[in-house]
C-alpha cells in the first residue's frame, strides 16, 4: 500500500455519522488520500486509532527506505568531490532536507553509525548549529556535538 | 589498483598511482594538501567547516591562495619538483575550487579524494570532469613534516 494512502471508511461524509455506524466489513472501503476529517478519525475512534498505529508504522517505513535510497544517491555521486557546496547542493541531498524534521532521527542514527557531512542538512531543518567553534571541520566531534543536541532533543535514544 | 578510482578519474591508470590510505570522511583534500590529517577544510557560508581565521569565506581561487599563503605558501610558475622546497597545486573546473594536492619529497604528488582514499599519483592523473586541473602552484621552503592536526588557535 502507498505510504501516503491508505484505505479508510469513508462512506460518511461526516465524522459524526462515522462514529454512529461505521460501515459493514463486506463493503469495500474506497482507497483515498487522507484529509484532516480523515485523520481525526484515526486519531479518536478506537477502530481509527489501530489503523492510526498501522499507518505511522508504513510512513516510518516508508521514510526510512526513501532516506535510505537518497543517502545511497547522493554518497555515491559526491564520493570524490570535496567541496562542502558541491557535495551538499547535490539533488538527493537536498531533497533529504525537504523530508523536513521528521527525518532527523534517521540523519542522527546516521552519523552515530557512519560519520559524514549531515551538518548542512541538520542546521537547515533545525535552524541551529549545536557545533563548538572548535570542532569546527572535525567530522567525529562535530557528529558528537549533533548526537548530544539528539539526545537532549529526545530525537535519538540515550 | 583501485577501478573504481580509475573510472572517475581515467587518467591515473595511464599516469601511475597508489591507494595510500583507508577512504575516510575525516578530513578532505584541502586539509590533506595544508598539512592536516584530521579535518574539513572549506570556506562554507554556514562555517561548519575549518578555515583559516581571518581568510574570507568565499569559494573563489583567490581566497584559496590567501588560505595557503598563511601556510607560508607563495605562488610559483610550475609544479616542477625543486629540492628543499615542498608545493602544492590547486585545481579548478569551471572557475571553482575543486582540489588541492601536495607535492611529495619524491616529486611525486598525494590527494585525498573527497571522502576516498589517499593517492600517490602524477599531478596531471586527476584532471578531468570531477576536478578540473591545476592552475596554481605554490611552493614555500620544505618543512619536513608530515601532516598533523589542524590547528584551531
Amino acid at each position: 500500500m502507498p505510504s501516503s494512502v491508505m484505505k479508510v471508511a469513508a462512506r460518511s461524509t461526516t465524522e459524526r455519522r462515522f462514529l454512529r455506524r461505521p460501515p459493514p466489513a463486506s463493503e469495500a472501503t474506497p482507497t483515498v488520500r487522507l484529509g484532516n476529517h480523515q485523520l481525526w478519525i484515526l486519531q479518536h475512534h478506537p477502530e481509527g486509532r489501530s489503523a492510526r498505529r498501522q499507518f505511522v508504522f508504513d510512513q516510518s517505513l516508508a521514510l526510512d527506505r526513501e532516506f535510505r535510497r537518497l543517502t545511497g544517491e547522493w554518497q555515491s555521486a559526491t564520493k570524490y568531490q570535496s567541496s562542502v557546496s558541491a557535495i551538499c547542493s547535490h539533488p538527493s541531498y537536498q531533497r533529504i532536507i525537504g523530508m523536513g524534521p521528521p527525518v532527523l532521527p534517521l540523519i542522527l542514527r546516521e552519523l552515530q553509525q557512519s560519520p559524514h557531512l549531515w551538518f548542512w542538512a541538520l542546521n537547515a531543518i533545525t535552524g541551529i548549529n549545536p557545533v563548538s567553534p572548535e570542532h569546527r571541520g572535525r567530522i567525529d566531534l562535530m557528529a558528537t556535538d549533533w548526537i548530544e543536541w539528539g539526545r537532549q532533543q529526545g530525537s535519538i535514544e540515550s | 589498483m583501485n577501478p573504481e578510482l580509475e573510472a572517475v578519474f581515467p587518467g591515473l591508470a595511464n599516469a601511475g598511482y597508489a591507494v595510500t590510505s583507508p577512504e575516510t570522511t575525516g578530513y578532505n583534500c584541502i586539509a590533506w594538501a595544508a598539512g592536516a590529517g584530521d579535518c574539513w577544510w572549506w570556506p562554507d557560508l554556514n562555517e561548519s567547516f575549518f578555515w583559516p581565521d581571518g581568510i574570507e569565506r568565499r569559494e573563489t581561487l583567490e581566497m584559496f591562495v590567501r588560505a595557503f599563503a598563511v601556510l607560508g605558501y607563495s605562488e610559483c610558475g610550475t609544479g616542477d619538483f625543486e629540492t628543499g622546497r615542498e608545493k602544492v597545486a590547486i585545481f579548478v573546473r569551471n572557475g571553482l575550487p575543486t582540489h588541492a594536492a601536495r607535492q611529495l619529497a619524491d616529486g611525486s604528488w598525494t590527494s585525498k579524494c573527497g571522502a576516498g582514499h589517499d593517492i600517490a599519483h602524477a599531478l596531471d592523473g586527476l584532471n578531468g570532469e570531477l576536478y578540473g586541473q591545476p592552475v596554481v602552484f605554490m611552493a614555500r621552503q620544505s618543512s619536513m613534516m608530515e601532516p598533523t592536526s589542524t590547528s584551531h588557535d
